[in-house]
């Protein structure tokens, strides 16, 4: 479960507020979107409560646990262990291949021996089972950002950050690419939240934040 | 992070190459100009120590005093008075009581050897040639425990010299430039007397022009009688136990005598201070090369570390922690580094094994090399430090930038 409170969020010298204090709970297991025009800090929200980037004021709790709270070791801990990211670039290693990227979080605790089987069943599932040794730049962009997804949920994380995933996509590899998110979110124990600006994307969701503006104008399920 | 790091060090493998092959340039530089010129060193202070002595004690030359004369000449008088003072240096500087050195040194037990010498300048002459040069006066059997000139003997003997009758062994060069040889007899003059006859016994050959090209031995007491000097000795020169103990040694015994006691690093102090000029200059040319290798490294990493912003974000977004950051490109700048030395370790090795064959003639007729280990581990140590300390600022910078900074950028 993630509580956000009232946090808000300025940038520059002198500081421009582009949060004015937002406040929203999302209970477990939930495709969670972000929605508002462009500059209605859709990104600045999304990455304010996924530890990325901090908060000027306010708490974001994950289970109870205040971020602000947790040592700089235990954030990068609960990132490898909890977390996935999803950017609107694939953000591929390119000397790796797929399957090796799809490992390298869990090869941070030496668990990529571990994993493997489950990245290759990833990527047989996002239909690249044929494509598992292949290096980022001998794939699309589609199948780079189904890699890149791969990679988000290969540790099993209870929560999925994805900023604009389908920004770069066309609209059929846009549409795989939401319901490998969604899938996610129902078979196994995650919390997907997402940032788009796509109105049928948003629809997916079980529940919808839309901002403007900086401010929350509501919050749908 | 090794994994990814090998990964990137093998992804651009000419960079690489090239980084490894600036690191190892310089390390071969390193060993082989440091092979040659410490070798080179380490003769001639070898051939130093072992052909004249650890430590020398040496008569000095003494001025004639007013004091001198009134008690040579004047004993029994109370006043003495100069119209015009005396002045003057004593004909020869002797060593005043050999006997009480002698028991000193016999009862000292950091003294392995010690051997009684009497020195002059005097002009060898054969037929109309005749060429100044100095001739020492050594015991064969006690000389032989303190120097190593018995090594040198390329024909006669040396023991010959014992037993006296006037025999001497001669340097190459000498021999030569009076264009005699083995057997030959030869005139001596000691300045004051007519030439004295020697044969020639025996000729050593040092490598040392100014030992080779000017110098003689002959049995003590002979070149005694040359001299009119009988049972005086001009110098004692001691072999001990432990070369580094010479410095010491000499001051220790300096201290309680009008005579002169230096140590071999004393009495050739003008020869170490050229080493020590060219110890500088060699150590400022290793550091310049290293610094130009560094700069490789350090380059190469920076670039990387640009090239590689969006890598490093995504790296820390699933939980990689700015210190294994930092590890990734430490990692690849060691390696080059390391590896890079390995190599031009092993080619500093070739280069000397190469050096070290080739005939140069001249003193030493081959190239002295040194192969000590102390030579290759300061040579790996240079190369690790270089790579330490260029890795450190680009692989730090890598560590500090902020995740947040490079996803937002959307590159």
């Amino acid at each position: 479960m993630i509580k956000v409170n009232n946090i808000k969020k300025s940038f520059g010298e002198p500081p421009i507020e582009v949060l004015h204090g937002i406040s929203f709970e999302i209970p477990e297991k939930q495709f969670v979107s972000i929605t508002g025009k462009s500059g209605s800090g859709k990104s600045t929200l999304l990455y304010s409560m996924s530890t990325l980037d901090h908060p000027t004021s306010g708490e974001v709790f994950f289970d109870g646990v205040e971020i602000a709270s947790m040592s700089d070791k235990e954030v990068h801990e609960f990132r490898n262990l909890k977390m996935g990211f999803i950017f609107q670039f694939h953000y591929l290693l390119p000397e790796l291949s797929a399957l090796e990227n799809v490992l390298m979080p869990a090869r941070r605790t030496g668990q990529h021996t571990v994993r493997y089987q489950r990245g290759v069943e990833l990527l047989t599932q996002f239909g690249l089972s044929n494509k598992l040794d292949r290096l980022p730049k001998q794939l699309s962009g589609g199948e780079q950002q189904r890699v890149a997804i791969a990679r988000a949920l290969i540790q099993e994380p209870k929560y999925v950050f994805a900023d604009e995933p389908t920004g770069n996509l066309d609209s059929t590899n846009g549409e795989i690419v939401m319901n490998l998110l969604k899938t996610a979110t129902r078979d196994g124990n995650t919390t997907v939240i997402y940032v788009t600006h796509d109105p049928d994307f948003a629809a997916l969701a079980d529940k919808r934040i839309v901002l403007k503006d900086g401010n929350l104008s509501a919050t749908e399920f | 992070m090794l994994f990814l790091a090998f990964r990137h060090i093998f992804a651009r493998p000419k960079q690489s190459l090239l980084t490894l092959l600036g690191v190892a340039l310089g390390t071969t530089a390193f060993i082989t100009f440091a092979a040659i010129m410490t070798g080179f060193q380490s003769f001639i202070i070898d051939q130093l120590v072992n052909n004249d002595a650890y430590v020398k004690i040496s008569a000095k030359e003494k001025m004639v005093t007013e004091k001198d004369l009134n008690e040579s000449l004047f004993k029994d008088k109370i006043h003495t008075f100069w119209t015009t003072s005396p002045s003057g240096r004593q004909e020869s500087a002797k060593i005043n009581y050999p006997l009480g050195w002698y028991k000193k040194l016999d009862n000292d037990s950091r003294v392995v050897a010690y051997t009684p010498l009497i020195g002059a300048m005097v002009l060898y002459i054969k037929g109309g040639i005749s060429i100044s040069g100095k001739l020492q006066g050594v015991d064969p059997i006690s000389q032989v425990k303190v120097t190593n000139i018995m090594n040198y003997i390329i024909a006669g003997d040396y023991q010959s010299l014992s037993g006296g009758g006037n025999k001497i062994i001669i340097g190459q060069g000498l021999l030569g430039k009076m264009g005699a040889k083995l057997n030959d007899s030869i005139l001596i003059s000691v300045g004051k007397a007519d030439p004295i006859p020697f044969k020639v016994s025996g000729v050593f050959k040092t490598g040392i022009m100014t030992l080779d090209d000017t110098f003689g031995y002959a049995y003590i007491r002979d070149v005694q009688r040359a001299l009119s000097r009988p049972s005086e000795i001009t110098d004692i020169a001691i072999r001990l136990t432990d070369v580094s103990e010479s410095l010491g040694f000499a001051d220790e015994y300096g201290e309680f005598t009008d005579e002169k006691v230096q140590s071999w690093e004393q009495s050739n102090a003008n020869i170490l201070s050229v080493f020590s000029l060219q110890n500088f200059i060699r150590t400022f040319i290793t550091i310049a090369i290293m610094i130009v290798a560094s700069f490789g490294i350090y380059n190469i990493l920076n670039i990387l570390v640009n090239q590689k912003r969006k890598d490093i974000g995504i790296l820390r977004s699933f939980g990689y922690d700015a210190g294994e950051i930092q590890n990734l490109f430490m990692i690849q700048g060691l390696f080059l580094g390391i590896t890079g030395g390995i190599i031009g370790l092993f080619f500093g090795f070739v280069m000397s094994l190469y050096l070290s064959t080739l005939r140069i003639g001249g003193m030493t007729d081959k190239l002295m090399i040194n192969f000590s280990l102390e030579l290759y581990s300061m040579g790996i140590l240079m190369a690790v430090a270089a790579s330490v300390i260029s890795s450190y600022l680009p692989a730090r910078a890598a560590g500090k930038l902020n995740p947040i900074d490079i996803v937002r950028s959307g590159e």
